[in-house]
């Protein structure tokens, strides 16, 4: 696992280097902040429901960007050929670049301490939800995000590998929403599929095992299935 | 100057085919490859375009798996070993991929990682590589910015950094200067002499020609003949003559 590292730092530079990192982060921080500004003073109270409401959804289109080019950009250019004819696992390929988006991923969230800081500097905040919050973000955003690797380990095409994450991460996001539909058996079962069940948790500032391990599992889930792609399709 | 590899036990074969078939549905892109490349041996590998040249490199370099049959890297199955077999051979494919973000000397640091090379080994090699491949004017510029020709030379450079016992390498001329040819078959020679082995593919009878102890041509997926250069040379007058009648004839020479 030790050659995770050339390939965490190699594509965590290709984020930088290209307009990719500033875009997301950018519209990322306009979006959320635009919704804190405008709902924080109606609502007058000191906590950050209002940005932990609306996160969670903005992720499920900027981590399909996010994701999109991580493998299917090096299949189309030929370089993962190259990368698979060194001596590194694919496991190693796939979290080197799922690190990376991960990382891209954590430095779009923390330009929002800023909205904390006004909070807390504004009201008397309660700290537990907060912690748990960013937590969670950051767990939801980290299954998001191994489900899009997953995505672009699909196809050569950036566009599909986008809509193909977009598809699965929102089936994730809707699950919850349509428990009153099923019948009362499975309810509890879908709901523990539900991601943003898990985050609503968190969120209250209770960590709990079951959601940390719900998350992992998803994470680790997505980045096997998408190493076992890549070795397959060597198979063909 | 290649490091040399005297290391290497005479007695294993530096690549190894036995009975390696490939398979695409109905369509056999290489059938019953046995093939044996020995240490210090610069093979090179004829056949027209579709003949099965590009599947069997890759089959060598474990990008494509063998629908049935072996091959062995120095002993190793490319299959069951990959990571044992991966860091005795270095590969260029037949178009330079490169992350045209990177420096060439970045790219070369990147490759080194992955192979896990020690800093102060890597500095050194990679001063020593950008001299031999003659890419130290563009060796700290982005590789968006290298013609097809020195990105060839940059990929190729990189093969040779974790010093492999093993050269795969296909349709080395391919984009590349006069000048550029002429140092490649030297550092190739060189690299034999030394106790490499190089297993090229090429359209160029005269490279092969050129550069080649053996050679084996290859077509609609079955080697047809191969054997020493003079040997044939002797037998069918010229590389150009056997090559035309062996790829004319359906049947084995």
């Amino acid at each position: 696992m030790q050659n995770v590292w050339p390939i965490f730092k190699r594509e965590l530079r290709a984020y930088f280097d290209s307009p990719i990192a500033y875009v997301v982060i950018t519209v990322f921080l306009l979006f959320t902040g635009w919704f804190f500004t405008t709902n924080f003073f109606v609502a007058g109270q000191a906590d950050m429901r209002v940005v932990f409401g609306i996160i969670p959804f903005t992720f499920l289109f900027f981590t399909p960007a996010i994701t999109m080019r991580l493998i299917s950009e090096e299949r189309k250019t030929g370089m993962m050929e190259l990368l698979v004819t060194m001596p590194i696992h694919d496991s190693a390929i796939i979290i080197g670049k799922y690190l990376a988006a991960l990382a891209l991923l954590v430095a779009m969230i923390i330009p929002t301490l800023v909205y904390v800081i006004t909070v807390a500097s504004l009201g008397d905040m309660d700290v537990g939800p907060v912690l748990g919050g960013y937590l969670g973000l950051i767990l939801m955003g980290a299954a998001y995000l191994a489900i899009g690797t997953f995505g672009s380990s699909l196809t050569d095409s950036q566009v599909v590998a986008f809509i193909v994450s977009w598809v699965i991460v929102f089936a994730f996001f809707l699950l919850d929403k349509t428990l009153f539909l099923l019948p009362g058996w499975m309810v509890s079962y879908v709901e523990y599929l539900a991601i943003e069940y898990h985050f609503q948790n968190i969120a209250r500032g209770v960590i709990d095992t079951r959601d940390i391990i719900y998350y992992l599992s998803l994470i680790a889930l997505a980045l096997f299935l998408a190493a076992r792609v890549l070795a397959g399709r060597r198979r063909r | 100057m290649i490091a040399g590899h005297s290391d290497f036990s005479v007695s294993t074969a530096a690549v190894s085919f036995a009975a390696a078939t490939k398979r695409y549905g109905s369509v056999t892109a290489v059938d019953n490859l046995d093939l044996t490349l020995q240490p210090g041996e610069l093979f090179g590998f004829l056949g027209p375009n579709g003949a099965g040249k590009t599947t069997a490199m890759k089959m060598a370099a474990g990008l494509v798996k063998p629908t049935s049959g072996t091959v062995l890297i120095a002993g190793y199955d490319i299959q069951d070993h990959p990571l044992e077999a991966k860091r005795l051979f270095g590969f260029v494919p037949d178009s330079p991929y490169i992350y045209e973000s990177l420096t060439g000397r970045e790219y070369l640091h990147f490759s080194a990682g992955l192979y896990k090379l020690d800093h102060s080994y890597t500095k050194r090699r990679v001063a020593e590589l950008t001299d031999m491949f003659g890419i130290g004017d563009m060796i700290d510029k982005r590789a968006g910015e290298y013609s097809h020709g020195m990105k060839q030379r940059l990929v190729t450079a990189s093969a040779f950094l974790h010093d492999p016992k093993i050269i795969i390498i296909d349709e080395p001329m391919v984009g590349l200067d006069p000048n550029a040819v002429r140092k490649l078959k030297v550092i190739l020679k060189d690299y034999c002499r030394n106790g490499g082995t190089v297993f090229f593919s090429t359209h160029t009878l005269s490279d092969a020609e050129e550069l080649c102890d053996r050679i084996g041509i290859i077509h609609r997926g079955r080697l047809i003949t191969c054997g020493r250069l003079v040997e044939m040379n002797e037998v069918y007058g010229s590389l150009e003559d056997m090559f035309i009648a062996a790829t004319s004839q359906s049947g084995v020479l």
